[in-house]
C-alpha cells in the first residue's frame, strides 16, 4: 500500500492536487486542509489527481462535497482525473459521477478549464 | 446446496482511525487467500466494513480510542460474512433512508454516505443490540459469492 500523501501544483489554468495512497476517515482531514487552504487563497479551478490513489471511503468523498459548492459559485470547479476504476467503483455506488465531473487524464481536465477560460 | 463453513478469521482493533487500514489489510489478505471474489466484490467489502467501523469510531465510542472492536469473519460456499462486534451504545442504522444528494451537496453535510455505500454493497444488513444474551452489538454484513 502506498503512503498517504498530498502535493498541490499550481498552473496557469488550474491547481492540481496529487492524492497519494488512500483517503479514509483517518487521512480525509489533511484533504480537508489542503483545499481548505486553496479555497481560502482564492483558488476555484482545482484538479484532483487520483493517479496513485487506491482507496477511498466516504469520508474522503465527503471533503470534496465541503468544497464544491463554493467554486462552482465562484464559477470554478473541482474536476477529478485519472481515477482507478475500484477508485471510481465507489463514486459510482453514490452516484457521484453525475454530480461531479471525471476524466481519464489531467491534461484533460486542465484543458477543459482553458476551454471555460 | 448446502452452505458449508469454509474458514474464519478475526482482528480485535482499537477504536481509533489509525487503525483502519491494519484492518482493511487484514480483510484484504484474508479475502484473497480464501479466493473467489474479483477486486470490485473486495473493495465494496473494503468499503462496507471501514464505514461501519469508522461510524462506531465516531458516533458509537465518539473518540474514546480506549475502546475496542471486533471483526469477524466467516466465509462459507456461498458467502462471507462480517460480523462487527462491540459495546458501545447501541445505534440504528437508517439503512431505508437515503441521503438526497443534491439536498446533502446544498447542505454540505457529511455522515449518512457511509451507511448509503454500506447499503448499496452488501447483499444483507443485520444489527442486534446487545441484550443480557449478548453483551456486544453486532452488525452481521453478509455479501455472496459472483454466481
Amino acid at each position: 500500500m502506498i503512503p498517504f500523501s498530498i502535493s498541490t501544483e499550481h498552473s496557469q489554468q488550474a491547481s492540481v492536487v496529487h492524492v497519494s495512497g488512500y483517503l479514509d476517515a483517518h487521512t480525509a482531514n489533511g484533504l480537508e486542509t489542503t483545499l481548505d487552504e486553496l479555497v481560502r487563497s482564492g483558488v476555484v479551478r482545482i484538479i484532483i489527481d487520483f493517479e496513485n490513489l487506491e482507496y477511498i471511503s466516504s469520508a474522503g468523498l465527503g471533503v470534496f462535497m465541503v468544497f464544491i459548492e463554493d467554486v462552482r459559485a465562484k464559477h470554478g470547479d473541482i474536476v477529478f482525473a485519472s481515477m482507478k476504476p475500484s477508485v471510481y467503483s465507489v463514486f459510482d455506488l453514490l452516484g457521484f459521477p453525475i454530480l461531479f465531473r471525471i476524466v481519464p487524464t489531467v491534461s484533460e481536465a486542465l484543458a477543459l478549464f482553458s476551454v471555460h477560460e | 446446496m448446502s452452505d458449508t463453513v469454509l474458514h474464519s478469521a478475526s482482528i480485535n482493533i482499537a477504536a481509533d482511525t489509525s487503525e483502519l487500514l491494519p484492518m482493511r489489510e487484514f480483510l484484504s489478505h484474508e479475502i484473497q487467500m480464501e479466493g473467489g471474489f474479483d477486486q470490485y466484490q473486495i473493495q465494496a467489502i473494503l468499503v462496507a466494513v471501514d464505514e461501519a467501523v469508522t461510524n462506531l469510531i465516531k458516533h458509537g465510542y465518539k473518540g474514546d480510542s480506549s475502546q475496542n472492536i471486533r471483526v469477524v469473519l466467516q466465509f462459507t460456499t456461498e458467502s462471507i460474512t462480517i460480523t462487527i462486534l462491540d459495546r458501545a451504545v447501541p445505534f440504528y442504522p437508517e439503512l431505508q433512508v437515503e441521503p438526497d444528494l443534491k439536498q446533502y451537496m446544498a447542505d454540505r453535510k457529511r455522515g449518512g454516505l457511509g451507511l448509503m455505500l454500506i447499503a448499496r454493497t452488501m447483499d444483507s444488513i443485520v444489527y442486534t443490540a446487545a441484550s443480557h444474551i449478548n453483551q456486544e452489538n453486532a452488525l452481521v454484513l453478509t455479501k455472496h459469492r459472483r454466481a
